[in-house]
């Protein structure tokens, strides 16, 4: 195993979980530790004696202990147990209660991918939503055109219900992606001076989207699938690895970043190939207070994996199929582009194919960091081009940077980059929360 | 991209509304339009937002890079910086707010003359707290002071480096003559401490003209570079009719050895001292003495302050108006004896230190005022013989005393001691005091409801410890940990025992027994496994502990040359 500690942090559910985490780490709370490839394991003395176990491809724990976060203190304590002192876990073969653990995860993986349903009630369910889909989009149509004839200039003292009780109706109609729009949409008024046009170019967007769906069957098949999934029709994940591409590479986990509403979180995990460079994009949900369980890459990590495509003119979203090695740090150079002329070239053809993407993976190489004296972040390449960056403060990076060429990782949204990591003198750190 | 505004026509329409907008075509003023004139749209309504959905698109598609001009990169390092392990162990400190431990890693590192890692930077810089600054400062690297200039709040790197005192004499000039006050009193300090006649000259120019607080400070920014030429300045200022200015300036002139001030609380003490050797016909009393202490021939002390406070006393900064709990006369003499230096007393007296404390000692009128006076007068460098006759003495007194009100005043004067002690004195009383600990029987002070049953630390112990400099001596913290295991064995006994000194000693402990006691604090302690409240807290306690010392035994190994 060679997680750093930074890493082992980020898999931990809250700040005070790594803390506690950090306290198990010394030997001196553990007994009968051992590891293989597979897993590291050991008997953590708390108020009782706990049983630990950490699934080694994809940092999964199991722990006896009572505790509701995930991971708990244990695991934490034992991953940085065994980063900071591996000779303290001894390879050795797994007690019964690790090889049960073993074995019972991969049957269910295996049942995972066997399991799907019927294709009849599927399609009968879905006949029944299509004629939902078009009533809804009908009278999104009605109202947005009744938007247009009064003008946007009433919509300044229009409260934020005006917006989310469309977005309701959209979700009655069954037409989550639309819904979600919407509700984005809400935000924009009044956020900064020129909302007016962003307002105008989020609606218009909106109308392209609806004059798509409708049209659908004058589309190639790849960009109906796209249309359909920016609607709100979500495929499963046996359909995905069914219909999507499926590629098998070095994954490089650039980082990730949450957002949410009141109810829901969505976390954003972007991945770079390094043979196919290719990005990828994962998804997560979470109800709100409740941690994310999924087992994600983690970030700053590279690992060799299979991950499956939404099946897209431009396949962007992914989910991790299978993982096939342990991960390990990025030390090498990203798999990214040479300059920000050639990356927004990139951006320009995935816009091409599948226009409503709105946020995009993004690796630079041997780019600068740079603070102007307005408070404004950029980042600029050699040909001495640069962009905004999120607001906020990169100090972080500014310091590991030392202004000098980096590569730098984020997310671009077609306006400013969110940075999620900066790799320099042989190392990656992640930039911002990664939680 | 950002072109909006007049020329939008697009924007324009929407915000008035389609159906007020006579009926110019609409354009989204790029090739786009092309494709719209081919398959018209019906509805103007549609037809705009879709030109303008397909516009944004397009924009976004075709989005420019701005150029930026280049920034001064960081020079190259000259130092080496500490293991991965050692930069996990600074975040992991950073972020738990260990301020103290911080301090010992940092001062490690600058030891082994390394440099901080760049990631832990941006939170060093950010750190508040004079002492952590000062070790900071050395181990920021080329990348940290580079990083500094970026950032406003981080200036203090900046002020560090090329402090004011190389700001140029004018300057400082400028601020003395038009500045604020504080402006003024920098300057001021400033200037005094580079070249000490000038700022007295300031000061003296400008004394006439200035408020009684104003003078004080003035008075203040002197004590740096204090010499025997300020005298006729501070002599001069003991005829300030404010008494704060009066006490300021002679308290400066006592630190002159030969000031006429000095030389005059000498003379004062002299007549109000007097020592007499072995006179006969005070035999009773030489019988009293003999029984307290060491028998043989004794004198006596005699003290007699003056029944009126006199002027000239008034004028050298002595207080007339006692505070609560003296009387005037104990409260002047306890002054006047205050501000002369005890190496002035065994001539002038005519005896040794250890006899003159014995005497003050069995004086039942002056003693404790004498004592007290001594006491304070007590300086880092006065002889060990004065030291060891004045703390005995207190002792006595503190462990004699019945009733707590009694040893308060005994309490107060060995604090004082306590912090005035040279650590080569305090530590012997320390170890002393520890190892008595682990033979004392368990103190009980009955109240009225409840019985308590105190440990068996003194609180000369504990606040010993506390004033102890850290790392403490191997020998020290041996004792430390032998007495304290001692203690948790024979406390298991001890019913309803109070929580004590002992426990509030462990995280004090925890941050200052040096590294050749780690091992031995690591081994296991085993308290009694109860549900008692008490010996809860003693679990969580020590286990506080040793996570404090297992982080710092990481330090320790993580971090040096």
């Amino acid at each position: 195993m060679q997680l750093s500690a930074e890493q082992i942090a980020t898999l931990a559910p809250d700040a005070r979980a790594a803390a506690a985490g950090r306290k198990l780490e010394s030997p001196d709370h553990w007994q009968k530790l051992g590891r293989n490839d597979a897993a590291l394991w050991g008997e953590c003395r708390g108020s009782a004696l706990y049983h630990t176990r950490v699934s080694l491809p994809d940092t999964a724990t199991k722990c006896s202990c009572p505790s509701h976060k995930f991971p708990c203190k244990h695991a934490l304590g034992l991953l940085f147990l065994a980063a900071h002192t591996p000779a303290a876990v001894p390879e050795s073969p797994p007690p019964d209660w690790v090889a049960e653990w073993l074995t019972k995860r991969a049957e269910d993986a295996t049942k995972r991918q066997t399991r799907a349903d019927t294709p009849t009630t599927r399609s009968k369910r879905s006949s029944k939503r299509e004629a939902l889909v078009q009533q809804g989009l009908d009278s999104l149509d009605l109202w947005l055109a009744d938007l247009m004839r009064n003008g946007l200039a009433t919509v300044e003292t229009q409260p934020v219900t005006f917006w989310e009780r469309q977005a309701a109706r959209m979700v009655d109609a069954q037409a989550p992606g639309i819904a979600a729009r919407l509700k984005a949409i809400a935000t924009i008024p009044h956020s900064s001076p020129d909302w007016p046009r962003r307002l105008l170019n989020a609606l218009g967007r909106l109308a392209l989207l609806i004059e798509a769906y409708r049209n659908q069957s004058a589309l190639d098949p790849l960009s109906q699938e796209d249309v359909r999934q920016a609607t709100g029709w979500t495929l499963t994940q046996e359909e995905v690895i069914e219909r999507g591409q499926v590629v098998q590479d070095e994954w490089y986990c650039l980082g990730r970043h949450v957002t949410g509403d009141e109810r829901l979180r969505t976390r954003f995990t972007h991945l770079l190939g390094r043979k196919t460079g290719r990005s990828a994009l994962v998804l997560h949900f979470s109800p709100v207070g409740r941690p994310f369980t999924e087992e994600t890459p983690l970030p700053g990590t590279r690992q060799c994996a299979e991950v499956a495509f939404w099946p897209s003119a431009y396949p962007q979203r992914a989910l991790v199929r299978s993982t096939l090695a342990t991960p390990s740090p990025i030390t090498d150079t990203l798999p990214g582009a040479a300059s920000i002329g050639a990356y927004l070239g990139e951006v320009a053809r995935a816009t091409g194919c599948q226009p409503w993407l709105d946020r995009f993976g993004c690796a630079l190489l041997g780019v600068t960091l740079v603070r102007t004296d307005d408070g404004l972040w950029w980042v600029r390449d050699h040909e001495g081009y640069g962009l905004p960056l999120t607001s906020g403060e990169y100090w972080d990076a500014l310091a590991l940077s030392g202004g000098s060429p980096v590569d730098l990782a984020g997310e671009w949204d077609g306006e400013v980059l969110r940075p999620l990591g900066v790799r320099t003198d042989g190392a990656y750190y992640n930039v911002g929360e990664q939680r | 991209m950002m072109r909006t505004g007049a020329n939008d026509n697009l924007l324009d329409t929407a915000l008035t509304g389609a159906s007020r907008t006579t009926l110019s075509p609409l354009r989204t003023g790029t090739s786009l339009d092309e494709i719209f004139e081919k398959s018209p749209v019906a509805e103007q309504e549609r037809a705009l937002l879709l030109m303008a959905g397909a516009r944004a698109v397009y924009r976004q598609a075709g989005v420019r890079p701005r150029a930026i001009l280049t920034a001064q990169p960081a020079p190259p390092e000259t130092a080496a910086t500490c293991s991965p392990r050692a930069r996990d162990l600074l975040d992991h400190l950073l972020s738990q707010n260990r301020d103290s431990l911080l301090l010992e890693a940092l001062k490690r590192l600058h030891a082994a003359d390394m440099r901080l890692p760049f990631n832990v930077l941006p939170h060093m810089l950010a750190l508040r707290g004079a002492a952590l600054r000062d070790v900071l400062l050395p181990v920021l690297g080329q990348r940290g002071i580079w990083l500094a200039a970026h950032n406003p709040e981080w200036q203090w790197v900046r002020d560090r480096i090329s402090p004011d005192i190389h700001a140029s004499f004018e300057v400082h000039q400028a601020a003395w003559e038009d500045g604020t006050s504080p402006q003024r009193l920098a300057a001021l300090r400033q200037v005094r401490a580079r070249t000490p006649e000038q700022a007295r000259a300031w000061v003296i120019a400008a004394w006439g003209a200035e408020k009684a607080d104003v003078r004080r400070e003035m008075l203040g920014a002197l004590s740096d570079g204090l010499s025997q030429e300020d005298e006729s300045l501070l002599e001069n200022a003991l005829d300030c009719r404010s008494s704060n200015v009066r006490a300021c300036a002679a308290n400066l002139l006592m630190r002159l050895p030969d000031s006429a001030l000095s030389l005059r609380m000498r003379e004062r003490a002299n007549a109000v001292l007097r020592y007499e050797p072995k006179n006969e016909p005070l035999r009773g009393l030489r019988k009293l003495t003999g029984a307290l202490g060491r028998g043989g021939n004794r004198g006596v002390l005699r003290v007699m302050p003056p029944e009126t406070l006199p002027k000239d006393w008034t004028r050298d900064g002595i207080a007339a108006k006692p505070p609560q709990g003296i009387g005037a006369r104990a409260w002047w003499t306890q002054q006047l004896l205050s501000a002369v230096p005890l190496r002035h007393l065994p001539d002038a007296l005519g005896t040794d230190p250890s006899e003159l404390v014995h005497m003050a000692a069995g004086n039942a009128d002056w003693g404790a005022v004498v004592l007290e006076g001594w006491t304070h007068a007590l300086s880092p460098d006065a002889s060990d013989a004065w030291f060891a006759a004045l703390w005995e003495s207190c002792r006595r007194r503190h462990d004699e005393a019945k009733v707590s009100e009694d040893c308060g005043p005994a309490w107060r004067m060995l604090e004082a001691m306590l912090t005035l002690l040279p650590a080569a004195h305090l530590e012997p009383v320390l170890r002393a005091e520890l190892v008595a600990a682990q033979r004392k029987p368990v103190v009980h002070r009955t109240g009225a409801t409840s019985e308590i049953r105190t440990d068996f630390m003194s609180r000369i112990c504990a606040r010993g410890l506390d004033l102890t400099a850290k790392p403490w001596s191997a020998s020290l913290g041996e004792t430390y940990l032998q007495s304290l295991r001692t203690y948790l064995v024979r406390a298991r006994d001890v019913p309803s025992l109070s929580p004590g000194s002992w426990m509030g000693t462990l995280p004090v402990a925890a941050e200052a027994l040096p590294p050749a006691c780690f091992d031995q604090a690591l081994t296991p302690w085993t308290l009694p496994e109860t549900d008692d409240w008490l010996w809860r807290r003693w679990g969580t306690a020590v286990e506080q502990f040793q996570d404090t010392i297992r982080l710092r035994k990481l330090i320790a190994e993580e971090i040096r040359a």
